[in-house]
């Protein structure tokens, strides 16, 4: 799985996931958009990066669930 | 070990002394107490070792592997051995995996006799058995965490985690025991005037420390192999040499009669009519960017009790959680100070001698955390990116992800989590291995729905002070209170630990103490978004 992150101050969060690296990295402008659209701090940055399975059964046992789920 | 010989010449070390021959069996010494050898082996204060004095006695095996370690970290040479390959994480040096493989094997049951025994440590602390066998986990005053009906309005500080009769029930950590009644703690929750029956058994649940038991375990994301994994075992003894010098300062004998009365004879209690503050307020000034919840007396401290608290070795510009705590006690509800006059200043006196020495240790601990979590060589994906994963190392060896591994938080956390159960005994720490989550929701990619990311980092109870603190490896926190971490600033709340860690501690009766007087809440970290918070989203 793909995640898309998003940190400010050194704050990394998991936002989403997908299974393609292409889908997740188009999804990156649209968390950009709807974050700065309710104030959102200046310095948050985005990005997408691979899980490791163990990452992605701890998100899933976290209750996490993404977008296309 | 002349693998070790040819070994080190290769990287240039010679060692300062001839090291005597190890026995032709390599069993493992039963050592009773400090050998001779042990103590030639004693670190100074600088670190340096010293060479063994004492022929006659053999080190064992592991001794001798701790010894070689000790020099290697001394002569600045550890690093070159301890380089991995970046994607597999196996060490380049083949020589070097025998020797980590010859080093003990160190869990969760290992004690500071046990470190002292193997010449990772210099000295036990002095007073540390006894702080063990005398200082109770459950008395009146102690931070509980509680799972009861709270204000969930992250907007305001001052109120979130608060009781609220018909709020959502969650974990809070604003709750403080009072009392005991049967099976049940009394538990003074803040926002609620009357305290509330908790069933001990959901107190222990979410306030006993949480171990790896044996020598192998399964935290979320991550393989802990204590006897088998060459690279853990060097990342855990290379740790504890880092912390030497620290642990030789530790010293948990908080009772010291003769401070006490050398303290009263040079600052007597003062005339009545003596206010504790000239002005109502508090005594102690907390920054709102401290992280550490330790702040410095307010200049309005009337000068027999700032004359008092230096005597008994406090220094007044760094005034900890246990002295906070007494200091709030004589101020009143209004924010007016009591008269010094009139309190049991003899009294006063003896609970500040202790909650100096308390705080003094906790100043300690919280440094060795510090050094810990940052001794752990671990990268978050954010560190490189999309491609990351296929340039570090992304298995479940415990002992290779904290040598350079990559890991989002949870599995950053279990590898902190395993390095420190082998050395949370000589530090007086209990461990939690949490797997919880943001107070703030973050809005998904359509703009309208919200989810609270899941987080997980590492909690560490101090002994004696029972002051809790979290170390968070993926958002750069090696020691934050957690006041502060369960804060709307801090953005962390408990949903649930690791699963995968268990209790194994027993609460005996010698362990609760209800003799004493409650001293008020702790006060809350102030809210400043500017340098700290996230924004309310």
């Amino acid at each position: 799985m793909y995640a898309v992150f998003s940190s400010t101050q050194q704050r990394p969060v998991i936002r989403d996931w997908y299974k393609t690296k292409a889908e997740a990295e188009e999804a990156v402008p649209d968390f950009r958009r709807v974050d700065r659209d309710i104030g959102g701090q200046e310095d948050e940055e985005y990005f997408v990066a691979e899980l490791a399975p163990s990452e992605v059964d701890f998100y899933r046992a976290s209750g996490f669930r993404g977008s296309r789920e | 070990m002349p693998w070790l010989d040819g070994l080190l010449k290769g990287l240039g070390f010679r060692p300062r002394i001839d090291i005597p021959p190890p026995p032709k069996v390599f069993a493992p010494v039963t050592v009773t107490g400090p050998t001779d050898t042990q103590k030639a082996l004693a670190t100074d204060a600088m670190g340096g070792t010293t060479a063994p004095k004492t022929v006659g006695m053999a080190m064992s095996t592991q001794q001798e592997a701790v010894f070689q370690l000790r020099e290697l970290a001394r002569s600045g040479k550890l690093d070159k051995m301890m380089a991995g390959e970046s994607k597999t994480g196996a060490l380049k040096n083949v020589e070097a995996e025998k020797l980590f493989a010859a080093l003990p094997t160190l869990t969760a049951a290992t004690t500071a006799k046990d470190l002292l025994d193997l010449g990772l440590i210099t000295q036990i602390p002095p007073g540390l058995d006894t702080m063990y066998a005398s200082t109770p986990k459950y008395f009146v005053g102690r931070q509980v965490m509680v799972n009861v009906p709270v204000d969930t309005d992250h907007s305001s500080a001052e109120k979130y985690h608060t009781y609220k009769e018909v709020g959502e029930k969650q974990v809070t950590h604003r709750a403080y025991i009072v009392g005991e009644s049967g099976p049940s703690f009394k538990v003074l929750v803040e926002g609620k005037t009357e305290p509330l029956l908790v069933q001990k058994s959901e107190i222990y649940r979410l306030n006993e420390g949480q171990q790896l038991a044996g020598k192998t375990g399964n935290p979320y994301g991550v393989k802990v192999d204590y006897a088998n994994d060459a690279l853990l075992k060097a990342k855990i003894c290379s740790t504890i040499i880092k912390l030497d010098s620290l642990i030789m300062k530790m010293d948990f004998r908080v009772k010291d009669p003769e401070l006490t009365k050398a303290a009263l004879e040079k600052v007597p209690q003062p005339a009545e009519g003596t206010s504790a503050m000239s002005s109502a307020g508090k005594m102690v000034d907390i920054s709102s960017s401290s992280q550490d919840g330790v702040g410095s007396l307010t200049s309005k401290v009337a000068s027999p009790l700032r004359d008092l608290l230096k005597n008994l070795g406090q220094d007044n510009s760094k005034i900890g959680p246990a002295v906070q705590r007494i200091l709030n006690s004589l101020v009143e509800a209004d924010g007016t100070a009591k008269d010094l006059g009139k309190v049991d200043w003899s009294s006063l006196a003896d609970q500040l001698q202790v909650a100096v020495k308390k705080d003094a240790v906790l100043e300690h601990q919280r440094a060795a955390l510090t050094t810990v979590h940052g001794a752990i060589e671990m990268m978050h994906p954010r560190d490189g990116g999309a491609d990351s994963f296929g340039t570090g190392y992304t298995g479940e060896d415990a002992g290779k992800l904290s040598n350079g591994g990559i890991g989002v938080c949870n599995r950053q956390a279990s590898v902190l989590f395993a390095v420190l159960q082998p050395i949370k005994q000589v530090l007086g720490y209990d461990t939690q291995l949490e797997m919880s989550g943001c107070i703030k929701p973050r809005l998904g990619r359509d703009g309208k729905m919200q989810q609270t990311p899941p987080h997980g980092w590492v909690q560490v109870a101090m002994w004696p002070s029972g002051e809790r603190f979290i170390s968070d490896r993926t958002w750069h926190h090696p020691c934050l209170s957690l006041d502060y971490a369960f804060s709307p600033n801090g953005d962390r709340r408990h949903i649930a630990f690791d699963p995968k860690v268990s209790q194994s501690t027993t609460v005996t009766s010698k362990n609760i103490d209800m003799s004493g007087t409650f001293l008020g809440a702790k006060p809350v970290p102030v809210s400043d978004q500017a340098t700290l918070g996230r924004p309310d989203h």
